[in-house]
């Protein structure tokens, strides 16, 4: 199955289409976990990020305990400052 | 050193410009710009003044690093009475204005009075003189700075001016430099309006002097490699910050009715790198301050076929474009989702000189007053003010700026219009300044920070947003605000800008530039009881202006009506909760007033 997760702050360069789109089609099995989802995704690993899931954010360490399905919202983004 | 020891005083009135010693027990209290500024302003003036009367003054100031090697060491501030606010003002700017008035050799120009006829202020190091501005009174921004570089033939001349906002004394109109660079918040560009001001136009080449050259550079260095995480600002610049606040629930949509914008797609920084159906793109390029190493600056292009620029090739060129305050108040705040449109009254706001911020605010708080019926087309001479019409966006910018029909109203800003309307509730504003890019129902910390704001709302004087964007509960809050406050109130003393702080950079690498740069010996305590020391100075000046602890506060809507989605689903700004904590620990009473201890403590009684 497939999922789209927006990706936005900072965190958008990391992704491989660059800085044209926040949209990013990712294969997932029934029963992963968001844990499981994000680790597809070419993240840096030691900056915080938040993780919003059909509009609540996750924290951190409940991700590895949020089953995800299809048409699910995912959103994540780098706390940026300012602006 | 790094201070130039110098002020220029200006007086409109006699017409005297006279060189005088810098006050260095005051420096070293207050460091430079926004602090020193604000001192002299408080120590030389009634904070009761009409804000728009002779007796205000205004204090351009530079800080210790302005002008020097250290990145971002371009800032300078304007301090004054606020025409918006009634409170004190203080608004920063970048560009090269700032650098080029301290390679002249001031720290600090107090301007006083007012000009019988309208004169502009040309500095070239020592020699100071005010000449007739006859022939750019009455222009833009844009012409006056080519007409008098082309008087001057001096490429290297930089100037800040108002336009026509300002001469018309728009309550928010600013002080452009260098074209779309302006100190643009609370109106300052109608006080130096109101005394006939109509340009500084700088030219120096005393340089600056560090009391240890060779340390301050390897300061400088060590501290640029430590700015490591700069490239989404140099790519983005703050437009990035978007699609977060959208996200999350946080972007004030429609007057703050919502708080997310259906529309963000088409303002977000793809849209504004992606060629349109036309192929055209909206940025250009980025651009940096003086002495910037990160250019969060947005270079950008209207689409020539736009309706808003169709027949007005002037508006073609490239210039400052959108970023994400700008983005929100011309964008998401009146429901407008093209970014061509937005970028059009962007443009008008430096040309005729008007806070992008405050200007889109009001004109969302009339769209509001129009949904309601409380205006009509009567009152906007046929306009139809909706949310989202683009067209209407346009025509009531360009008449703001020019000080016409409908948009005289607008130019009254959000709280005045509304008032004048019977819906005062309507003006998302704090002390009258309307709010920036960011709601206090999903960013508590931000709420409280911005009715605690010594000029307003304002989402540069206090750093609450990671904690914001981590948690909706209200513990700590107040702590995070008033600390960051106190902080940010050094960084806008130093000379530096706050962006380094979100690209790898952290207090101590300011403080060590600060130390580098300054006489005497910098550390952590010093900073924060500087910041402090200023917070609390400013706050003097406003309760002597007559604000209180009624001003402390936030409109009805962010109090009482809940947001409908994002992390602040069902929640309200809990600023009751949050405020007395906060006035504890900044050791204020229950009223606000700082205690007397609190005063002895900062040297402030
Ligand atoms: S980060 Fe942006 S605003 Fe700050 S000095 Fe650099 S270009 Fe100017």
């Amino acid at each position: 199955m497939q999922i789209t997760i927006k990706v936005f702050g900072k965190l958008r360069h990391y992704m491989p289409a660059g800085r044209s789109a926040g949209n990013y089609l990712l294969n997932f099995k029934l029963g992963e976990t968001l844990e499981q989802l994000l680790k597809k995704l070419p993240l840096p690993k030691d900056r915080p990020y938040l993780v919003l899931h059909n509009d609540n954010k996750i924290d951190l360490d409940q991700l590895s305990l949020t089953p995800i399905s299809e048409n699910d919202e995912i959103i994540v983004l780098a706390p940026v400052k300012g602006g | 050193m790094s201070w130039q020891q110098k002020i220029l005083r200006v007086n409109l009135t006699t017409g005297c410009c006279n060189i005088e010693p810098l006050n260095m027990t005051w420096a070293n209290e207050y460091l430079g710009q926004r602090g020193l500024g604000s001192k002299y302003l408080l120590e030389e003036m009634d904070p009761a003044v009409d804000a728009l009367s002779v007796e205000n003054k205004l204090v351009i100031a530079t800080g210790p690093l302005t002008g020097t090697m250290a990145s971002t060491g371009g800032r300078w501030s304007v301090i004054t009475k606020g025409p918006l606010t009634d409170a004190i003002a203080c608004s920063n700017s970048g560009g090269k204005f700032g650098a080029e008035l301290k390679l002249a050799g001031y720290d600090l120009v107090i301007i006083e009075g007012k000009s019988e006829k309208a004169v502009y202020l040309h500095i070239e190091n020592e020699k100071v003189e005010l000449c007739d501005a006859s022939e750019v009174w009455g222009k833009t921004v844009w012409e006056t700075e080519g007409l008098l570089q082309k008087k001057y033939s001096d490429p290297l001349m930089r100037f800040a001016s108002i336009g026509q906002a300002g001469e018309n004394l728009c309550r928010y109109a600013c002080i452009v430099n260098d074209l779309h660079r302006a100190a643009g918040r609370s109106g300052v560009g109608a006080v130096m309006g109101s005394k006939n001001l109509k340009t500084i136009a700088v030219r120096g080449t005393v340089g600056v002097k560090n009391a240890n050259p060779e340390h301050f550079m390897k300061t400088v260095n060590a501290v640029n490699n430590r700015m490591n995480d700069r490239e989404g600002m140099s790519r983005d610049g703050t437009l990035d910050m978007i699609d977060v606040t959208n996200s999350i629930g946080s972007l004030p949509t429609r007057n703050n009715r919502q708080v997310r914008f259906e529309g963000t797609e088409k303002l977000n920084p793809s849209a504004m790198q992606t060629p349109n159906e036309n192929g055209h793109t909206n940025l250009i390029t980025n651009g940096a301050c003086f002495g910037c190493t990160i250019g969060c600056g947005r270079i950008c292009k209207i689409d020539p076929t736009h309706f808003s620029v169709k027949d007005k090739p002037q508006y073609h060129k490239a210039s400052g474009g959108l970023e994400y305050e700008s983005a929100y108040a011309l964008g998401a705040a009146c429901g407008v989702d093209d970014i061509d449109a937005a970028t059009y009254a962007g443009f008008l706001c430096n040309e005729y000189g008007m806070d992008p911020i405050s200007l889109g605010g009001s004109i969302a708080a009339a769209m509001e007053l129009f949904d309601i019926g409380a205006i009509t087309e009567k009152h906007t001479g046929g306009i139809k003010l909706e949310f989202g019409s683009a067209q209407a966006l346009v025509t009531i910018s360009e008449m703001t700026a020019r000080s016409e029909g409908f948009g005289q109203d607008i130019a009254m800003g959000s709280k005045r219009l509304t008032q004048k309307y019977g819906h005062p509730d309507l003006s998302m504003s704090v002390k009258g300044q309307e709010f920036a890019g960011y709601d206090g129902r999903s960013m508590q910390g931000m709420g409280l920070a911005y009715a605690t704001n010594n000029r307003g709302a304002c989402h540069m004087r206090a750093d609450p947003y990671e904690s914001d964007f981590n948690t909706t509960e209200i513990e700590g809050k107040a702590a995070i605000v008033k600390n960051s406050q106190d902080e940010i109130s050094f960084i806008d003393s130093s000379g530096l800008c706050l962006f380094p702080g979100g690209c790898g950079w952290t207090l101590s690498d300011y403080l060590e530039l600060v130390d580098g740069a300054c006489e005497g010996t910098w550390d952590m305590d010093r900073l924060k009881q500087t910041g402090e020391r200023i917070w609390n100075l400013e706050r003097q000046f406003n309760l002597l202006a007559g604000l209180s602890k009624a001003d402390d506060t936030l409109p009805k809507r962010i109090l009482e009506e809940p947001a409908e989605v994002g992390i602040g689903k069902g929640l309200v700004c809990r600023l009751g909760e949050m405020l007395p904590e906060y006035y504890e620990l900044r050791g204020w009473d229950e009223e606000g007033r700082p205690k007397a201890d609190t005063l002895a403590r900062l040297g402030l009684n």
